[in-house]
């Protein structure tokens, strides 16, 4: 696990209610720890009201476009598409105030809000800018970048968005800006996605495609976390007990022991089927701001 | 008659929206399956839904069109004519193909339309399309008059109500006087200031080439944009009427009980009618169950039955605690639903509840709920 935080730019992801957040902030702690300038993000999302579940978890309301401190070595930022083009225009432009008076046309605007892709552009763009920070001494501003991904589609949509269209923008700008965001994404030494699960069929299942879909946009998996691990374990023999009790089915605690069961069969299937380190967390009931500190314990210890 | 099953009996369309992961697509097939086997013409528009669930409808195939599931699968769901049940898998490309031939009347025309590489590229890109496609396959569907009754599952993604923004700003670009900049000049126009920008800054970023393909690409779309975005004006409108509703499906933890609440608050700043809240994968019908006692060891048991035993008891009690926790959950949802929805409780079915039979304890598990629901009143 130990190497995961030499990338670059560790893509967090899994579907909505796995604990996909929380890991962030667990993750870039343990970074933190490791001795690295972290950078924690996450994606805008259009329309959503003031409520950033990863900024709270550091103690503070929101992020913006700017990074801000939020713990020792760790800051935090809001990938913006808007942000993103901003920098864009203004790098290709260098006249700053043709930039300004393509911004201010709100074309741009307008079509980053009506298409699908554009979004992602401005959003790809963003963490290009923020990969590219130095610091007076030549050292990256932020040597390594976590981002919580919203929802597992939409970080295929980013990590397929350079396939896509430098096939479409072969030359000009827009291209270049692909292909160095792909040198670094695309490299498992310095880019990787880490997939957060929980033991429980669906969400395997659906971690296993979401594994596929991103070697095929050649994305490297460096970890998988394994979230809500039951603790309680019972051996063959006592599992064979419990299915033998007479109306077991009907008795409180049943529930619990078939998840318990389903996790046991999950993980196997996840180990079988990935050949990618995968660091379990178990199920803990403590308060969400001690789970991160617990998390961030836990995930220093696993060795790949 | 309970709450639920007005929704399943009386009304054309059904959205089941909810953060991703909460099993809304689950809770659709249920609702659509349970209508269908009461005798109702209904079609099921889901997203991303599991292999068996797919299995289960009989569309692991990305069809171009819905299918009706076979008589054998029917049989075996207990559908009877003239119920019946078809199944969609709301794919953006397909989506988008069927909508072409059907606003482009020329095959050969349409043909060229879709073999453009722009539109190629955009179709099979996974995401944002899903959030454009699926209030045009509802509009079309609606149209037709096929179904009694429409269910659709949503895209997953954290505002999950962007599905019914994202077309219609879409079209308002194309709408605008912005995108007129876009189209290639017509001979001998007077060529403004803000034009010469326009033409610099996006043939900087793109390059001549490609800005020239864009240009060519949003001319030939632009009225198919702008149906796209009409369609789904009149179908937003249609969404505001008595007869459609919104399910809000959340599973019982803090975060997404915080997220169906806001997506209650949303659907009522925008005029749209709540069924009710479904808290999937709860505990609270397990209530009535005892725990787990020494009754259960034979007379002389052996070592692995009793701490087998000692094991169910701890986690009885963890189970018990979670119950309580879920019920509170579901008292907080009922005091948001108010006395003109609902909000009811699914219990965690494990990994069969996308078999036909899993889907079937789902939509009885709705019933029972929205039945004591009805009793309390």
């Amino acid at each position: 696990m130990h190497d995961l935080f030499d990338r670059r730019v560790i893509l967090v992801t899994g579907k909505g209610g796995v604990g996909r957040t929380t890991l962030t902030a667990a993750l870039a702690r343990a970074g933190a720890a490791s001795g690295k300038r972290v950078l924690v993000s996450e994606v805008e999302e259009l329309s959503r009201q003031g409520h950033c579940p990863l900024a709270e978890l550091f103690g503070v309301r929101s992020l913006g476009t700017e990074p801000i401190q939020l713990a020792e070595n760790i800051q935090g930022v809001e990938l913006q598409a808007e942000t993103g083009a901003a920098r864009f225009l203004t790098k290709l432009f260098k006249v700053e105030a043709l930039s300004r008076l393509a911004l201010r046309t709100n074309v741009l605007l307008r079509i980053m809000q009506a298409g699908p892709s554009l979004h992602e552009m401005g959003v790809f763009y963003h963490l290009l800018h923020l990969l590219e920070g130095r610091l007076e001494n030549g050292e990256h501003q932020h040597e390594l970048i976590l981002i919580d991904m919203p929802a597992t589609g939409h970080t295929l949509a980013l990590t397929e968005l350079p396939q896509i269209l430098t096939r479409l923008v072969s030359r000009g700008p827009v291209a270049e800006a692909l292909r160095q965001g792909q040198a670094i994404l695309n490299n498992p030494d310095t880019g990787t996605a880490c997939v957060v699960t929980i033991p429980e069929p669906l969400p395997v299942s659906e971690s296993l495609e979401l594994i596929d879909g991103l070697k095929k946009t050649d994305m490297a998996v460096g970890a998988i976390i394994v979230n809500r691990f039951p603790t309680l374990e019972f051996s063959p023999e006592e599992a064979a007990a419990v299915l033998a009790f007479d109306g077991i089915k009907e008795r409180l605690g049943f529930s619990e022991f078939s998840r318990n069961q389903r996790a046991q069969a999950s993980l196997a299937r996840l180990q079988a089927n990935t050949g990618v380190p995968i660091a379990i967390v178990p199920e803990s009931h403590t308060d969400p701001e001690n789970l991160v500190e617990l998390l961030a314990d836990h995930l220093s210890e696993v060795q790949p | 008659m309970s709450p639920i099953e007005e929704v399943i009996d009386q009304k054309k369309i059904a959205v089941c929206c909810g953060a991703g992961g909460v099993g809304k697509t689950t809770v659709a097939a249920s609702l659509a399956l349970e209508a269908a086997r009461r005798g109702r013409r209904v079609l099921v528009l889901t997203i991303d839904p599991s292999r068996r669930l797919a299995e289960t409808l009989g569309v692991s195939q990305n069809t171009p069109d819905p299918v009706e599931l076979s008589p054998a699968l029917q049989e075996l769901a207990g559908i009877k004519p003239p119920g019946s049940l078809a199944a969609w898998i709301l794919n953006p490309e397909r989506v988008s193909d069927r909508t072409v031939k059907r606003l482009v009347p020329d095959p050969k025309k349409a043909r060229k339309l879709m073999d453009q590489p722009i539109y190629r590229s955009l179709v099979s890109m996974t995401v944002g399309m899903q959030e454009y496609t699926a209030m045009e396959a509802l509009h079309q569907f609606v149209e037709q008059g096929r179904f009694d009754f429409i269910v659709l599952d949503t895209p997953p993604s954290r505002n999950a109500l962007n599905f019914l923004e994202a077309p219609v700003r879409l079209g308002r670009f194309f709408d605008s006087r912005v995108f007129s900049l876009f189209l290639p000049r017509k001979d001998g126009a007077v060529i403004g200031t803000t034009r010469k920008v326009i033409d610099k800054v996006f043939g900087g970023i793109f390059g001549v080439e490609f800005y020239h393909d864009l240009q060519d690409f949003f001319r030939n779309f632009a009225e198919v944009f702008l149906q796209l975005s009409e369609n789904a004006k009149a179908i937003r409108q249609r969404l505001e009427c008595e007869d459609c509703c919104f399910l809000l499906v959340a599973s019982p933890t803090a975060e997404r009980v915080e997220d169906a609440v806001y997506l209650k608050h949303r659907i009522d700043a925008l005029n749209l009618n709540l069924g009710g809240f479904i808290l999937n994968r709860s505990l609270i019908p397990l209530a009535d169950r005892s725990l787990p006692g020494p009754d259960l060891l034979p007379s002389t048991p052996t070592d692995a039955q009793r701490s087998a035993l000692a094991k169910l008891q701890e986690l009885a009690t963890i189970e018990r605690t979670r119950l309580e926790e879920h019920r509170q959950i579901l008292e907080q949802l009922a005091e948001e639903a108010g006395d003109s929805s609902m909000a009811l409780a699914v219990p965690e079915l494990g990994d069969t509840v996308d078999d036909i039979q899993g889907l079937g304890l789902v939509a009885q598990s709705l019933i029972e709920a929205s039945e004591s629901v009805a009793q309390r009143r």
